[in-house]
């Protein structure tokens, strides 16, 4: 005890000029820096003056050595409060400063005139002071410029939106508590209190803390480092009490016996305990960590439930599902969603949809190409919500996606990465207790997800494989009815034709010009009729395989009206309709496929002839609404019912004619009609009631082709 | 008459963490300076996203339907190919006062400056681009005070001396959101320092600063090169009286003539006013940087800024070239050749480079595209700005670093042969080792000849044909295109009007008399105007 009590002071001494030249390695141009370099060479003083005073062979000579020590204390206690000051960056007063150093001036003459101590006296662990008038003085700047330190970390602590810069402050704290307990605990003796000074070890502790604090970023959270202390302790007090009460057990019984068998019994004893203590010891071990570690207990096992879920992949939504519930007990959190890349838009959205991990998620999504997801594809930490304002990088995500974010309550956005490609996102909301994510639950969430995200993706990957493969069949499935279609189509045009070449040439000649006009006009009905499958049918290709191309230019509307009325103006007379064109004067010029526009009037204006009765009328009407211009076609025919009106634009749909029977065509016009308009940006829709006619109507945006230059 | 009211200016959590919300200088450094370690790919990626959300937001209001178009571009190709180059005289129908409804959301502020004619240009500055310019300027105030990377040694509650223009001047604006969002004092109360003409402003804001601790100090460059000058005068004179001076001032002033009594024997400002940094703008400052390092302690440090684009861009903690802020504006370069064609032709359309196309050593004009829904749209800034050489060891920045040329309407064309502007005259005075007060320069005509008639205050005895030799020289030397005037046309297109002491002063008195704007109260530089001119003649007591 007594080589401790002289040795330790020395390795306050050794410690502190070791981390002082730490941390003047570490950044000595830091004003910070030097601060706290001066007030661990003040400690490292101390604990050099403390060696000096306990080796001392009499009292005067520690009286001098205390002296000392009662200087560098008075400057150690200011020093670590200036240094607060600048770590926190806090506002004080300047005077509150200058008088700090002003006192521990003072205090430092006082001490070397003995007013603060009158000299030492023994103990019965070597010696302490005998406290002089000054003393108070004394005791003010050594506790109230730390006081004043551990304020200001508190404050700035619970200030801080950031987790690292809290643990860190967090540490100090600690120290500097310890510190004055420590230190409290080296004056009592004076005050005639009977107890060993613990305030060597405290300070060691306390200059150790802050080092690590100010010279490491990343610290395990405070409270998971004292959970572990303590239960690695209750471990470690249940195995020695195990051991020292055998050991007492057995000396108590076999007390009487020679030294000998004595001995062999304490082996025997111990050797017995050895054997039998392991599996109690771990089940100790076990006990302890639920009660300590319940939450990693739990997260453990519902990894292992996960694990078991995660082997069947055909199901991607159940997937999801298990691992959103996972998280969400692992980690307490208020919801967990998952994002998966949508495979049309590249768009990462909630998979799957309304997919709950908890209480209500919200309605989030990034965008594919967003700096966010950039981000998350660039790095393998995790982002937390704080970091959408401090990283350069993400400054730039709109201020929609950052309010989608952070109004959901979003704290933590963790990539699923599969192949170094980003498949995923998980996002998790706050935690339901009152605490940040701990660097502890970072890694255990970093490990979840990297095994989840090869499952997931996979399971998307089949998903996707599956619905191609469906797709396929479906196309296969069109392909014939389209085949079909097509070939029912052209046999009516082609029997005419055929019929109409055979009665030609089976002539030679005889018939009458009448008879030969009729012949050219079925001919010439036939043909048209057979261009217009073949157009049709080439349209419908390129639609399924997104190959059809507009070719773009500007157009008069009004000029195209005029064209497709002057096509269908003959079959309009044959069935003695009337045509209205409605067209006002100064309609913009558009930016249009001119031949496929006029493809979806002829379309309109072909059927529009068709469905309405001889003597009916046929109005087209162009008119301007805000940025569009609505192109209508209407008539005064027998109307659509409305369970028909549902169907109109699907493809192969072909309503029934008034006898009940199916219309003539492939049922393509309108579905491909629909596919052109909506190409052109604009809509397409019909009104139509039974009995009062119909109308249809489609929109074309008004995009200039080329626009005046701005004046100068 | 001010359009804005503090409360229009973004609120910010309390001052002490602020907008920061930390104290950690890693932290700080890496959210307001961090754009200073991207990759240029890392830059264009930003620029892009900025600008796609940008669109998104405007397209379909007034303005954008009328800048746009009708479309909503939906790439940075199809935007730069589609949507012709503006300029101001485009917008003038739509930024007029009170027109608010003409972007998505009503504006937070209107900011003004002073326009090429008569009036002002109105500039709307939506919630979100004002945020973004406070967040610039803590970025440049950062930068200014620091020595190397992560060195933060401005915080919120810092104080700040401002030598700026009242809102709506932008500075004006800048000044209460940098109280409201950082927490960032003014030496002199914000609504006191309004009310004074500028002029009263400056003056008093350096009395008040004697007795307090200045942390920052934000002036033109000029207004410092002056009160540097004057006090160093007065002090070698003797002439300061401290009797007006506080105890905290009077100590300084003690340590500072204790100092310098051994020293040099002169009190500069520096030794009453130390501040942890200087921000100085104007087209001078280059000129004048040992100047103010010497007077002030400090090298001024450089910020690119227009009320339309905001704050565009700052040096690094090495105070050497200027480096673009993705997040103000979306920039497009045009080469100096097709900017000078253009102008020439005005059916031309310049094509444009981005930043990663940029040539070290070439100049280009400036082209912007507001971001967070505010109304530029690839508007012709009229700024010339230079790209410098790369440098190697990239330890303060990788992005391409430029030099601020002047603006596009401050140069003056003598006779088709060679275009001056305001850098090539400070050069050329600098080279001189005059002192003058002020001056101001434009293109006249003598007798059909075009001529370069130089208005100056100037300090000390010059002949005439002195100043003339003299000035022709050095312009000579700082421009060969001027020299090749005389070398192969014979022409000395100088003249020099020397004016009386105090003309610039008593313009100034006359000016603010008669109601003028703050940016009229000196006539420009370069190109004044007939009416400045007559006016700067009649205060000098001379009819022209």
């Amino acid at each position: 005890m007594a080589v401790a009590y002289i040795v330790l002071p020395l390795l306050v001494f050794l410690v502190n000029t070791f981390l002082a030249a730490l941390v003047v390695k570490s950044d000595w141009s830091s004003f910070q820096n030097r601060v706290f370099t001066a007030f661990l060479i003040a400690m490292g003083l101390w604990g050099f003056a403390i060696f000096g005073m306990r080796s001392s062979p009499d009292l005067s000579l520690a009286f001098q050595w205390e002296k000392a020590a009662l200087v560098a204390i008075a400057f150690t206690s200011v020093l670590f409060c200036h240094f607060s000051l600048c770590f926190t960056n806090s506002r004080l007063s300047p005077w509150v400063l200058r008088s700090f150093y002003g006192v521990a001036i003072l205090v430092g003459v006082l001490s070397l005139m003995g007013a603060v101590a009158t000299g030492m006296q023994r103990t019965f662990f070597g010696y302490t002071l005998v406290l002089g008038p000054a003393f108070p003085l004394y005791l003010a700047v050594a506790y109230v410029p730390v006081l004043t330190a551990v304020l200001l970390l508190h404050v700035a602590q619970r200030r801080s939106r950031v987790v690292e810069e809290k643990d860190r402050m967090g540490y100090m704290i600690l120290g500097a508590v310890m510190s004055l307990l420590g230190g409290t605990s080296d004056i009592l003796p004076a005050l005639g209190v009977r107890m060993y000074p613990l305030g060597i070890v405290t300070n060691i502790a306390f200059g150790l803390l802050t080092t690590v604090a100010i010279t490491r970023y990343h610290l395990l959270g405070l409270r998971l480092v004292l959970r572990r202390g303590f239960a690695y302790s209750l471990v470690s007090t249940i195995v020695f009490a195990i051991y020292g009460l055998t050991f007492v057990l057995f000396l108590a019984m076999f007390r009487s016996q020679t030294t000998m068998a004595l001995a062999a019994a304490s082996v025997a004893a111990f050797l017995l305990v050895a054997i039998l203590l392991p599996p109690a010891v771990g089940r100790v071990q076990r006990f302890v960590d639920r009660l300590f570690f319940r939450e990693r207990y739990d997260h453990l096992m519902a990894l292992q439930g996960f694990a078991q879920e995660a082997r069947d992949i055909s199901d991607l939504a159940g997937l999801a599902a298990s691992l959103t519930r996972t998280v969400t007990l692992a980690m307490q959190a208020d919801w967990v969603v998952i994002l998966l890349p949508n495979a049309q838009s590249g768009d990462f959205v909630v998979t799957p949809p309304g997919s709950e991990g908890g209480g209500t998620s919200p309605g989030i999504s990034v965008k594919g190409n967003s700096s966010l997801a950039k981000w998350l594809a660039r790095n393998e930490s995790i982002l937390r919500i704080q970091d959408l304002d401090g990283d350069p990088y993400l400054q730039a995500i709109g201020d929609s996606q950052r309010h989608s974010l952070v109004s959901s309550g979003a704290q933590l956005l963790l990539p699923m990465k599969s192949k170094g490609e980003l498949t995923g996102i998980l996002v998790l909301g706050h935690r339901l207790v009152d605490e940040d994510y701990s660097q502890a639950d970072i890694q255990l969430l970093t490990t979840v997800t990297s095994q989840a995200a090869t499952v997931i993706e996979n399971s998307r990957l089949y998903g996707l494989e599956m619905a191609r493969l469906q797709e396929m069949e479906e196309l296969a499935k069109l392909k014939s009815t389209l085949l079909r279609t097509v070939s029912h189509e052209l046999k009516s045009p082609v029997t005419a034709i055929k019929a109409s070449i055979d009665l030609l040439s089976d002539s030679q000649g005889g018939l009458d010009a009448r008879q030969t006009t009729r012949l050219v006009r079925v001919l010439r009905s036939g043909v048209s009729r057979l261009e217009r499958l073949v157009e049709e049918s080439l349209d419908y290709t390129q639609m399924q395989s997104r190959q059809l191309e507009l070719r773009l230019g500007p157009a008069d509307i009004g000029k195209v009206v005029d064209e497709v009325v002057g096509l269908v103006e003959p079959s309009i007379r044959v069935k003695g309709q009337r045509i209205r064109v409605e067209v006002p004067e100064g309609l913009p010029m558009l930016l249009v496929d001119f031949q496929r526009i006029e493809r979806i009037l002829l379309n309109l204006l072909s059927n529009a002839n068709k469905f309405t009765p001889s003597g009916g009328e046929i109005r087209v009407r162009l008119q301007r609404e805000g940025s569009h211009i609505v192109i209508e076609v209407s008539d005064n025919g027998p109307g659509i019912p409305e369970e028909d009106q549902k169907h109109l634009f699907s493809e192969y749909y072909r309503g029934s004619n008034s006898d009940g029977q199916r219309n003539a065509g492939t049922g393509l016009g309108l579905a491909i009609a629909k596919y052109l308009v909506e190409m052109h940006g604009g809509k397409i829709g019909v009104r139509s009631k039974l009995g009062e006619g119909t109308t249809f109507s489609f929109t074309l945006p008004i995009v200039l082709a080329s626009g005046p230059e701005s004046s100068s | 008459m001010s359009r804005t009211s503090p409360s229009e200016v973004p609120a910010a959590p309390a001052p002490g963490v602020g907008a920061l919300g930390t104290r950690d200088p890693k932290l700080v450094w890496k959210k307001y300076c961090g754009f200073l370690d991207l990759s240029l790919r890392d830059f264009m990626d930003i620029q892009s996203e900025l600008l796609m959300e940008q669109i998104d937001l405007v397209h379909a209001s007034p303005l954008g339907r009328h800048l746009l178009r009708g479309t909503a571009p939906k790439s940075v190709s199809e935007f730069r190919s589609n949507v012709p180059l503006t300029t101001y005289g485009g917008y003038v129908p739509f930024l007029s006062l009170g027109n608010d409804g003409i972007l998505g959301e009503k504006p937070a502020v209107w900011a003004h400056t002073t326009g090429a004619q008569a009036g002002f240009k109105w500039v709307p500055y939506s919630r979100r681009g004002l945020e973004r310019l406070l967040d610039n300027l803590m970025a440049a105030f950062i930068l200014a005070a620091a020595s190397r990377r992560e060195d933060v040694r401005v915080w919120p509650g810092d104080t700040v001396l401002y030598n700026a223009p009242e809102r709506p001047y932008l500075s004006g604006l800048a000044t209460f959101g940098m109280a409201e969002r950082f927490g960032f004092r003014g030496v002199l109360d914000a609504e006191v320092s309004e009310s004074l003409d500028f002029k009263e402003r400056v003056r008093q804001g350096f009395r008040a600063a004697l007795g307090k601790r200045v942390d920052l100090i934000v002036s033109m460059t000029s207004v410092l090169v002056k009160v540097g000058e004057e006090f160093a005068e007065k002090s070698r004179q003797s002439r300061l009286d401290p009797s007006h001076l506080g105890p905290l001032a009077l100590s300084r002033l003690g340590k500072a003539f204790v100092k310098r009594h051994l020293l040099r024997g002169e009190v500069l400002p520096r030794d009453l006013w130390p501040a942890k940094a200087i921000v100085g703008w104007g087209v001078d400052t280059p000129f004048f940087r040992d100047k103010v390092r010497h007077y002030w302690g400090k090298l001024p440090f450089e910020m690119y800024a227009c009320t339309e684009g905001g704050l565009m861009g700052m040096q690094t903690q090495e105070k050497e070239g200027l480096v673009f802020n993705p997040y103000a504006d979306f920039f497009e370069f045009i080469p100096m050749d097709e900017s000078l064609r253009s102008r020439e032709d005005d059916r031309y359309r310049p094509r444009t480079v981005l930043l990663d196309e940029v040539e070290p050593g070439k100049s280009y004009e400036v082209v912007i595209t507001n971001f967070y829904g505010m109304a530029f749209i690839r508007y012709r800034v009229g700024h010339f700005v230079q790209f410098l050489p790369t440098k190697g060891d990239g330890t303060s920045s990788r992005l391409p670093q430029a030099a601020f040329l002047g603006r596009a309407d401050d140069r003056i064309d003598l006779a088709g042969f060679t275009r001056l502007d305001e850098k090539t005259v400070w050069e050329a005075l600098n080279l001189t080792d005059l002192k003058y007060e002020d001056w101001t320069v434009r293109k006249e005509f003598e007798a059909d000849t075009p001529i370069l008639h130089m208005y100056t205050e100037l300090r000390g005895d010059h002949q005439q044909r002195e100043l003339e030799e003299l000035l022709h020289e050095k312009l000579k030397k700082v421009d060969p295109f001027y020299s090749d005037l005389e070398a192969l046309l014979g022409i000395r297109p100088l003249r020099v009007t020397r004016l009386p002491s105090g003309t610039f002063d008593r313009f100034y008195d006359e000016r603010r008399k008669g109601g003028y704007e703050l940016g009229r109260l000196k006539p420009p530089r370069i190109n004044a105007s007939d009416d400045d001119i007559a006016d700067l003649m009649k205060v000098a007591g001379r009819a022209q």
